[in-house]
């Protein structure tokens, strides 16, 4: 009888109990850096509405975004250490209100946008930082040292059609790239990085 | 109720189980957005941090409201930290509130690593540990531990254990997070080379490749086991086989190595590409064969490129310009191969051979001549030296350079140097002359320095060590010691990031004046937690003696410096072949870090043997007295030594030291206690010494000694020494080559207890060949009844000697060394009181170069053979300067003094009065040859006494023809009193500069 009066006592703990939830966990590790789980998912929210698409929160999903986000990181790292200019959020404001202006005439139709897809407008504003900061990233440490010869250039222009000057922007561009995705490779490579599965299943 | 008790004690299991069903974060999650933090906790609750320090960092606070954004920075920010691997946060409503729990998993950090089990060596232990690449201090992770055994299977097998097994075995130190790694090998069997399977194109025999590959034993022609080291001289040996044959360009490539199980032996996969013939030829100037290898590297890198080529033809060029052709020009041409043969021509233009015979300097006002002199590599013809002198277009630039360089350092921006070369200067042929002619130009000065951004160090301190003060010479070369000084000073202090930026302005009243300013980023400021020592290294040695050498404590600042410093003084005990020391988890962003020891003990006994010979004037019969003077003699040597390291555990050592020559035989049983009372500066030591030595011709003596010395440093440069010695000392009655009246006397055993004291005060710059400082020694001692000795005397000896460079060249040495015995209570003669083996005996190579070793001073009227002194006064004069190149020097030297009967008859009189009498100063002067060599210059002596003693000895074969020749032999037999001279050429062989 006694046991049969415990028990709802005990069920009220354990549903007590039940009720913690995880609000957030580490998905990647990046050398002292983390990705986690609630930047994840911001970060598709986020993407997804500059593309005016349904986030999608799949596992391939997340682990495309969290592929980009290491790539960030280590950027980011790479950007600190050797004191390269960051664009400020002001800098950013008129690509923004373009992109309001664009997408979203109305303000109160930009404001349920970003509601109906749980980001703040500090939220784009990062992307949009973290996008300039990443192509003067490239300009400054590869686009800058890539030489190419007018022999290249006239070779270029003659295959893709293209005027001289963007025929030459093109390679640049071109080596720079490659040049970018040697040096993520490297710096992966470097790097201990380690996905906590749990959040990719 | 008792029927619910038990159910409860489920409870905290059953909470805990459902709070660790992972799930994923609820779409909902920021509904926790804005509700207040009620509590914040940590599971599990001991965490790695201190909760004051983890609450401190942490972004999320009680009573604030809840948002995502400061629970990402959270754990962001304990994850910087390096102590954890996985952060999870929950949440749980909590009256109108949220609890919110971080759940944690730690990091590891490497520890102690060894290797042990069968390990069949090579590889050993050490080098097992070193492959696996496991250091101290860093994150331990499953990837690292599997590509350390990865890297430990991949050496195994590179040394034919292709079977081995292993196992590692962990010990978890949870207080410091700290992982110790055993790994448990078993090496297995090792593998024995087979026929190698060689490809590519050999052009020779198949047999000789194999032959050269030394894989097979000799005569016997059964395969080695493989190692390493055999591996690479295998192909080192093929290597050489094709380069015999003139095939340079030869590739002999270790494609792999096939494991045969069956036969468990190893078959070396090689491929060789052997090339044509190649003929080096030295087109217009001759050069023997010997020296084309030493200067053209394509026979030592075994490859022809065109940078090996390069430099062959640059060391071509240098080694003529040595010789004088400073125009040489040197270019290299490859010919096509024709027959499996091809000439490399290297085409030489030697030009006229010159003679740099001046260098002058004008235009200089800040610095002298000298001064810029000494800095030039240019170099005048002199003898021998540089028959030549040293130019060359590129040493001339170089000069330049260095000018430049020179006045930029002290303030002179603008500073323009120039040289103009003159070819047969004064109408010399081949004579060339620079001139080098500098502009100064104004000095800049430094008007003020500011020092922006310190906070946490002293200003004044940091000030005080500036080379960039006010009025002093402005350069960025004097800016980059600054910065190098301030930096260290803040390293030193604990911060790992402070940076240095400086900028500079022409002060506004003066152009010439400039104000600096020095900005400095802090960074934040790291401490001590802890100093943890791995235990595991320490088989036998105290911890309380690894602690005592920690110059870290607790809350200091992370000092670089300090952390060194405890190795070194690690080190320094003697005991640890291995001492390594780290910053666990450096990078993790903490205010204060665990300092990790690790130590691995040296072997505890350590045998060595040692072979040797002396060619000196120390031969002639044992017993004969047909020589007082010594003969020409070879003595070989043979020593051994034995030491037992760290015994007790306490850093104290025992050896034994033997050494067996012709001349002498001993063993000297040594107990060193260093450090004693924890000052690092007294060290005891306790002595037994058995000596049977006939270093002195006239006698054989036997020393049983035993003593017990404290030594006391009183800085870098000055040591005390405390010293209570007793000894036994005996004469070989049949060998004593003195008058046999007093043999009874001199050959009896005497006992001598003497307390005696002594310091030492070097200030060389080099010990082993000093240019500049001084080195002084004294030794006071007093012998005495009270100290158990049968004989009383009081002795002294003192040495000062100087070292003065003259020039960038010359070194003046000059050593001065002074001593006496004085008897007391002696019953009559104070000489005979002193025992033979306890008076001065001297000359020979490290005293008085005009007389064999020991052959100075007072002899025995009857026999001529040395009987010692009383007293010395040796005085010694070098002038050392280069001879031949780099390595070889020459001395000039005169040394004076002599051994005395006793200190009242020390004289600088020249000439010796009579065959009986020794108290006279013997000159000599000489020429000597140092060649240099890592253990110090090789020395060969010639001098030439300039006034060499004279006595008389009595022609006998042994003691009883003197006795039998009755109390007074010369006068009994004079044609056998044989008149003697001390020879006027001396020579002497040694290591080490003779002062």
């Amino acid at each position: 009888m006694k046991l049969r009066r415990s028990i709802p006592l005990l069920l009220a703990l354990a549903a007590l109990a039940g009720r913690a939830e995880i609000i957030d966990r580490i998905a990647v590790s990046v050398g002292n850096r983390v990705i986690t789980e609630s930047d994840l998912k911001r970060q598709i929210r986020v993407v997804a509405f500059q593309n005016g698409v349904k986030p999608d929160f799949s596992a391939a999903s997340r682990r495309a975004a969290a592929e980009k986000m290491i790539d960030q990181k280590l950027i980011e790292r790479e950007l600190e250490s050797s004191r390269y200019p960051i664009p400020s959020a002001a800098e950013l404001a008129p690509a923004l209100d373009e992109f309001k202006k664009t997408r979203y005439p109305e303000e109160a139709a930009y404001q349920q946008a970003l509601a109906a897809y749980g980001i703040t407008e500090r939220d784009l504003l990062d992307l949009l930082v973290w996008e300039r900061t990443l192509l003067r990233f490239i300009e400054i440490r590869f686009e800058s040292s890539v030489l190419v010869t007018d022999q290249e250039v006239a070779e270029q222009a003659r295959q893709k059609d293209l005027s001289v000057s963007d025929a030459e922007r093109s390679l640049i561009s071109g080596r720079a790239d490659e040049q970018v995705e040697q040096w993520l490779k490297d710096a992966r490579r470097r790097t201990t990085i380690i996905m906590h599965q749990e959040v990719f299943q | 109720m008792s029927s619910v008790r038990p159910l409860h004690a489920f409870l905290p299991g059953l909470v805990l189980l459902t709070a660790a069903c992972p799930g994923t974060i609820r779409a909902q999650s920021n509904s926790y957005e804005g509700l207040s933090v009620v509590n914040v906790r940590f599971d599990p609750a001991r965490q790695p941090l201190d909760s004051e320090a983890l609450f401190q960092i942490l972004p999320l606070k009680r009573g604030q409201p809840l948002s995502m954004e400061v629970v990402r920075q959270s754990i962001a920010r304990l994850f910087a930290t390096g102590r954890y691997t996985d952060i999870q946060v929950d949440a749980e409503p909590y009256n109108h509130g949220v609890i919110v729990t971080f759940r944690t998993k730690n990091s590891w950090f490497v520890g102690n690593v060894s290797a042990g089990g069968g390990v069949n060596d090579p590889p050993s232990a050490g080098q097992l540990v070193n492959a696996s690449r496991l250091e101290l201090g860093t994150a331990y992770s499953d990837t690292s531990l599997d590509q350390a055994v990865s890297s430990q299977h991949r050496l195994l097998a590179s040394n034919g254990l292709f079977a081995p097994q292993i196992r590692p075995v962990f010990d978890y130190d949870d207080r410091y997070q700290q992982i110790n790694i055993r790994f448990l090998v078993d090496s297995g069997r090792r593998a024995r080379f087979a026929p190698p399977d060689v490809n590519g194109d050999l052009k020779v025999s198949l047999e000789r490749i194999v032959a050269a590959t030394k894989f097979r034993r000799w005569i016997i022609h059964t395969w080695k086991p493989v190692t390493q080291a055999r591996v690479g001289q295998g192909l080192e040996g093929i290597r050489n086989l094709y380069q015999k044959e003139n095939r340079l360009e030869a590739k002999v490539n270790l494609e792999t190595v096939r494991y045969d199980d069956a036969r468990n032996a190893a078959i070396p996969v090689l491929r060789i590409e052997a090339g044509p013939r190649i003929q080096v030829n030295p087109v217009g100037y001759k050069l023997s064969r010997s020296r084309l290898q030493r200067l053209v590297p394509i026979y030592e890198e075994h490859a022809v490129d065109h940078d090996l080529l390069v430099e062959g033809a640059n060391n071509l060029r240098d080694y003529l310009q040595s010789q004088g052709y400073f125009e040489a020009q040197v270019e290299f041409k490859e010919q096509a191969v024709i027959r499996d043969r091809a000439n490399l021509d290297f085409l030489i233009a030697t030009g006229r051979r010159h003679k740099l015979v001046s260098i002058t300097i004008d235009g200089n006002h800040y610095f002298n001549a000298d001064t810029i002199r000494a800095r030039l590599f240019l170099q005048t013809a002199n003898f021998l030296q540089f028959p030549h002198g040293r130019f060359s277009g590129g040493l001339l630039r170089r000069d330049q350079d260095t000018i430049r360089n020179l006045y930029e350092s002290n303030g002179f921006r603008d500073v323009k140097v120039t040289a103009a070369t003159v070819d047969d200067y004064q109408g010399k042929t081949g004579e060339i002359a620079v001139a080098v002619h500098i502009e100064e130009g104004p000095q800049y000065l430094v008007n003020s320095v500011q020092l922006a951004g310190v906070e946490k160090l002293n200003r004044d301190s940091l000030m005080a060590r500036l080379s960039s003060t006010e009025g002093q010479p402005f350069s960025e070369f004097n800016v980059a010691v600054d910065r190098d000084a301030i930096l260290a000073r803040y390293f030193e202090s604990g911060f790992p990031k402070a940076t240095f930026e400086w900028s500079s302005k022409p002060s506004e009243k003066d152009p010439h004046r400039l104000d600096l300013v020095f900005k400095i980023a802090e960074g934040q400021q790291q401490f001590v937690r802890e100093v943890v020592i791995n235990h595991q290294g320490l088989k036998t040695t105290r911890p309380s003696l690894v602690a005592r050498q920690l110059q870290l404590n607790p809350g200091d600042p992370l000092s670089p410096t300090a952390i060194t410093d405890t190795q070194r003084r690690l080190y320094d005990l003697g005991v640890f072949a291995k001492v390594d020391a780290a910053i666990q988890n450096p990078d993790g962003d903490t205010d204060s870090k665990y300092v990790v020891y690790n130590m691995e003990e040296a072997a505890r006994y350590s045998l060595g043997f040692g072979f040797g010979a002396e060619f000196a004037r120390i031969g002639g019969c044992q017993t004969c007295l047909d020589a007082p003077a010594g003969q020409a003699g070879f003595s070989p040597r043979v020593s051994m030594d034995l030491t037992r390291l760290n015994l007790w555990g306490a850093g104290h050592t025992v050896s034994l030291r033997t050494r067996v020559s012709t001349l002498d035989r001993r063993a000297l049983l040594n107990y060193s206690w260093p450090r004693v009372g924890r000052n690092d500066n007294l060290n005891v030591s306790f002595t037994a010494l058995y000596e049977d030595s006939r270093d002195v011709r006239t006698f054989n003596f036997k020393r049983w000694e035993q003593s017990e010395q404290l030594s006391q440093r009183l800085s870098k440069a000055t040591t005390l020494f405390y010293r209570y010695t007793f000894r036994r000392v005996s004469v070989d009655q049949s060998t004593l080559k003195i008058s046999p009246l007093l043999i009874p006397l001199l050959s009896q055993p005497v006992r001598v207890g003497i307390l005696s004291f002594a310091l030492i005060q070097d200030r060389r710059d080099d010990p082993v060949e000093p240019h500049r400082g001084l080195y002084n020694t004294l030794d006071v001692g007093l012998a005495e009844h009270a100290f158990g000795s049968q004989r009383n005397y009081f002795r002294f000896l003192a040495r000062n000697a100087t070292y003065h460079p003259i020039g960038r060249k010359l070194v003046l040495a000059r050593s001065l060394e002074i001593g006496a015995i004085h008897a007391f209570k002696d019953n009559g003669d104070p000489l005979n009181a002193i025992p033979l083996p306890e008076r001065f005996f001297g000359g020979g190579g490290n005293s008085q170069r005009g007389f064999p070793d020991y052959q100075a001073g007072p002899r025995d009227l009857t026999t001529g053979f040395p009987i010692g002194g009383t007293a010395l006064l040796f005085n010694q004069t070098e002038l050392r300067f280069p001879l031949i190149g780099d390595n070889i020097g020459g001395v000039l030297f005169h040394d004076m003094g002599n051994i005395f009967s006793s200190i009242g008859k020390v004289s600088l009189r020249w000439s010796q009065h009579n065959e009986q009498d020794f108290n006279y100063t013997v000159h000599a002067v000489g020429f000597g040859i140092r060649y240099r060599t890592p253990i110090g210059p090789f020395r060969v002596d010639l001098a030439y006494s300039i006034n060499p003693p004279s006595f008389r000895g009595f022609k006998a074969n042994n003691q009883q023809d003197l006795v039998n020749a009755g109390v007074d032999p010369c006068g009994a037999y004079p044609a056998k009193c044989v008149l003697q001279r001390i020879s006027h050429f001396q020579y002497s062989f040694s290591i080490g500069q003779t002062f």
